[in-house]
């Protein structure tokens, strides 16, 4: 699992000459640049969602860490270096979100190819874990999570540290890393009791230095980036559900940690 | 929502089917224009974004006010958006509808505040724009109203410092979110002879479904505080009870360990930030006035102007603000006097 | 530098100890050193490589028929004469970037406290890489630099008009403020929106800036005791030793490094 998270967040330096940041690699990038993601993206919503969005990312954060301490590191060692610290936070978005959709594009694949993966029996163990005897019925939680989300965000299925799974919410920039970042509420509205107790609780996490060990094994973005240009302002529905038919579930298998 | 969409799809009913009163979509000059004569919104949207912005997606979320409503079994006669809004923001599990309520009011009050321009033209501009500084004063489009004018120059120093740190607003947000030209009522002096002042005009933030005046809203986190401390007393009275009853030797354990979680909680809380201290203290006795709403989401650049476009739209919608309605929505302003006694 | 006269003077020196009746027997090399003097002028010399710039070398017009149809044989006793003392010197670079970026500092001083990365993890030729016709740049951090470089771009391409110099400037000048001020309402509105969705930060803006502080000034206050501690002693056994006192013994160091490693050891 550590090997993954830190193949996705890949940067384009093996030395320690310092280079730009640049759009990663994805396995069938050309393909999908030519041709879109069948069942998923055109070759529009492809460029949209992935190679412009992301190369906005990569070219924000090379301007925003040039001559600081982080212009060695990946997106993933920026985000969680800049995560705690207040006055960093426009760097930690786009390092965040670099991360995040480099995690969410590293898992899709062709329709035709998706559908001949399936999830390993450890997931479908691990699955038992969140009451849900099969995919379907966690595919209906998991995608009214992404759907019932006001704004935009991100959704996680992570792993905790006492191995269990948990459906996470991250609004805008959130990171399923970091639960000081987790981004979970949202409080432009009312502020219910539930939530302030989370808060509370966080913080005292947060004043003990307490550290966090989930691990994200599946995410999906509720960025307008990832849909808008297919699916339409009003097309979330429709692009979550064909989301599901593309998860190339071999990916997903080798992010779960083995011991 | 995605409930009701699978639900939708798979019996083929249609969302739209309501009972009752039901919200209508309110219906905007500028835009029925736009779609009657099925051209652009000249210098900012195209035909189509406009139809997806507003009629899509403000049908979108009135079905989703609309739906939501019904599911609380709120009775929508008789009442407005503006009144949903105050009255839900302080009860968070009507969360649903105060989104969908917050969310259209602002759309709307945004798209009220345009009108169409000839000066600027949509594109689609690439990556290198990103290493572009955004120009500091290229703009043709500035508020006419002497005392609008005299206001934004008094509190923000010039036209082009204001345009600045509104646009630059908008550049900041992320997510989803608005920027506000706001004018600060002050309310003083006691009920007998209230004075309300507009003194000073200010640009502020809200994101996702977040209301301008949240006067209302800020007072929660001190409410669900007091509610706890409470619970402290009452419980720290309880242990006294038990204790004298029991006579001193024997203590309550599980009400002692109860306690002292209670008062690690509210002690944590007492080391607060200044932002927070802030918050409490800053709309005591303050509301605010919105005169223009711009829309930083992505959504809005997305479609017509591409991924690196965000100034370029900011630019755009710069060009397409309607003073006239700015003005109309400013109230009368107090200004400040300096006597020497 | 200060010219070194001891070689030179070799043979002046042995004829005064000869003379004197210090040394006996004349040295071997004596009469060759008298017949063939060395220069005494041992510092290199700078050569003005523009035509007309440098007379022509005195010691190249040695038997070569002059335009009379005599033969020059020795050296003048101008010619052996330094001249043109400046073209030794060495010349006073001036650079317009060195102006702008000094008008710049001082008119931005806190500049200064941005903190700024020492290592070159740069190719050498990353500055080449760089295209001024925008400010912001891919390679290169924003800051006084990119100003004077912009203006200097401004400066030769801009059009239909050329800029003055001031004029330039304060073009960039503006550029790189409105440059930081998006960067900074950036940041808070960052911040802002995070909060409002749920993110708690473990300290404050303030608490962070103690804490980075502290890491510095606590082994600093450590060192500072110790060194006054040293200067204390050393005044006291000045005066009663003299004027010699016990300046050898303090550590001539900088107080940051041992300062730096004892925290570092104790921290381990």
């Amino acid at each position: 699992m550590f090997n993954t998270s830190k193949s996705i967040a890949r940067r384009t330096v093996q030395s320690s000459r310092r280079l730009i940041h640049e759009v990663p690699h994805l396995k069938n990038g050309k393909q999908f640049a030519q041709q879109g993601i069948e069942g998923l993206y055109t070759p529009q919503g492809f460029q949209t969602g992935w190679t412009d969005y992301q190369r906005y990312l990569t070219t924000n954060l090379t301007l925003l860490t040039n001559g600081t301490e982080n212009e060695l590191k990946t997106p993933y060692q920026i985000l969680l270096n800049t995560a705690k610290q207040t006055t960093e936070q426009h760097v930690y978005h786009f390092a965040s979100q670099a991360h995040n959709n480099h995690f969410y594009f590293d898992q899709l694949a062709d329709k035709s190819e998706a559908s001949k993966t399936q999830p390993s029996r450890l997931f479908f163990e691990k699955l038992a874990s969140l009451d849900h005897s099969d995919l379907n019925s966690f595919r209906d939680e998991f995608l009214l999570a992404a759907d019932s989300m006001f704004g935009q965000g991100w959704v996680f299925l992570v792993e905790l540290p006492d191995k269990s799974l948990k459906i996470l919410r991250c609004h805008n920039d959130g990171t399923p890393y970091y639960y000081g970042k987790n981004q979970s509420l949202d409080l432009n509205g009312g502020v219910d009791e539930g939530s302030f107790e989370y808060l509370n609780n966080i913080k005292k996490l947060a004043k003990n230095s307490a550290r966090d060990y989930t691990l994200p094994l599946l995410g999906v973005s509720c960025w307008d980036h990832s849909y808008v240009k297919d699916y339409g302002l009003t097309g979330k529905a429709d692009y979550l559900t064909n989301f599901w038919d593309c998860i190339d579930w071999s990916v997903i298998n080798k992010r779960i940690f083995e011991v | 929502m995605l409930k009701n969409g699978i639900r939708i799809k798979k019996s083929g009913l249609s969302l739209r089917q309501v009972r009752n009163f039901s919200f209508q979509l309110p219906s905007i000059s500028t835009l029925d224009q736009v779609k009657a004569a099925n051209s652009d919104y000249d210098g900012l949207f195209k035909n189509s974004t406009v139809k997806q912005i507003w009629y899509e997606r403000g049908q979108h979320l009135l079905d989703g006010l609309n739906q939501t409503m019904e599911d609380h079994g709120l009775d929508k006669t008789g009442t407005d958006l503006q009144t949903i809004i105050t009255g839900l923001i302080s009860k968070p599990q009507l969360y649903g509808v105060y989104s969908y309520s917050a969310s259209l009011y602002t759309l709307q009050f945004f798209l009220e505040s345009l009108k169409p321009n000839n000066t600027s033209e949509i594109s689609t501009p690439t990556a290198d724009t990103l290493l572009k500084t955004p120009a500091l004063n290229e703009y043709t489009n500035v508020p006419t109203n002497p005392v609008l004018v005299d206001w934004i120059n008094q509190l923000f120093g010039s036209i082009d410092e204001f345009r600045t740190l509104l646009l630059n607003s908008a550049r900041g947000i992320k997510g989803d979110g608005y920027v506000w030209l706001v004018a600060k009522l002050t309310v003083s002096g006691k009920t007998e002879n209230t004075k309300y002042i507009y003194k000073e005009l200010s640009v502020t933030n809200t994101y996702n479904a977040g209301v301008v005046d949240d006067g209302l809203r800020s007072g929660q986190v001190t409410k669900l505080k007091g509610q706890k401390q409470a619970r402290l007393d009452n419980l720290r009275k309880r242990a006294d009870e038990l204790s004298q009853l029991e006579g001193s030797s024997t203590q309550n354990t599980e009400l002692q360990a109860e306690i002292a979680q209670l008062e690690d909680d509210i002690n944590l809380k007492e080391l607060g930030t200044v932002e927070e201290a802030e918050d409490i203290t800053v709309y005591a006795n303050k509301k605010l006035v919105p005169l223009l709403a711009i829309d930083a989401s992505p959504r809005n650049y997305l479609l017509d102007y591409g991924v690196f476009g965000k100034n370029k739209y900011l630019d755009n919608l710069w060009e397409s603000i309607d003073w006239d309605v700015v003005a109309k929505r400013m109230p009368p302003r107090s200004k400040q006097f300096f006597s020497i006694d | 530098m200060k010219i070194q006269t001891g070689a030179t003077g070799v043979y002046e020196r042995t004829s005064r100890f000869i003379k004197a009746g210090v040394l006996r027997d004349t040295p071997a090399w004596y009469t060759i050193v008298g017949s063939h003097p060395p220069f005494n002028d041992m510092t290199k010399k700078q050569k003005l490589f523009e035509a007309g710039a440098q007379k022509a070398d005195p010691f190249k017009q040695i038997n070569i028929k002059k335009a009379d149809g005599y033969y020059k044989t020795r050296h003048s006793k101008n010619d052996l004469k330094v001249q043109h003392n400046s073209i030794f010197r060495v010349q006073k670079l001036q650079f317009i970037e060195d102006q702008i970026r000094d008008v710049f500092y001082h008119q931005h001083p806190w500049e200064f406290s941005r903190p700024k990365i020492l290592i070159e993890n740069n190719d050498a030729d990353t500055y080449k890489k760089c295209d001024w016709s925008h400010m912001l740049q891919l390679y290169k951090p924003l800051d006084g630099e990119s100003v004077v470089q912009r203006t200097l771009w401004l400066l030769s391409n801009s059009k239909p008009t050329p800029m003055s110099l001031e004029e330039a400037y304060d073009a960039a000048r503006f550029e790189f403020y409105q440059l930081r001020m998006s960067e900074e309402m950036s940041s808070t509105v960052s911040r802002e929106e995070s909060e409002l969705l749920g993110a708690v930060y473990p300290t404050t803006h303030m608490e962070w800036g103690l804490k980075q502080e502290a890491e510095y000034i606590d082994p600093w206050t450590v060192a500072a005791a110790e060194m006054t501690q040293i200067k204390e002693s050393g005044k006291s056994s000045k005066s009663k030793e003299g004027s010699m006192g016990s300046e050898s013994t303090v550590a001539r160091e900088s107080i940051w490094e041992s300062a730096i490693v004892e925290g570092g050891e104790s921290s381990q």
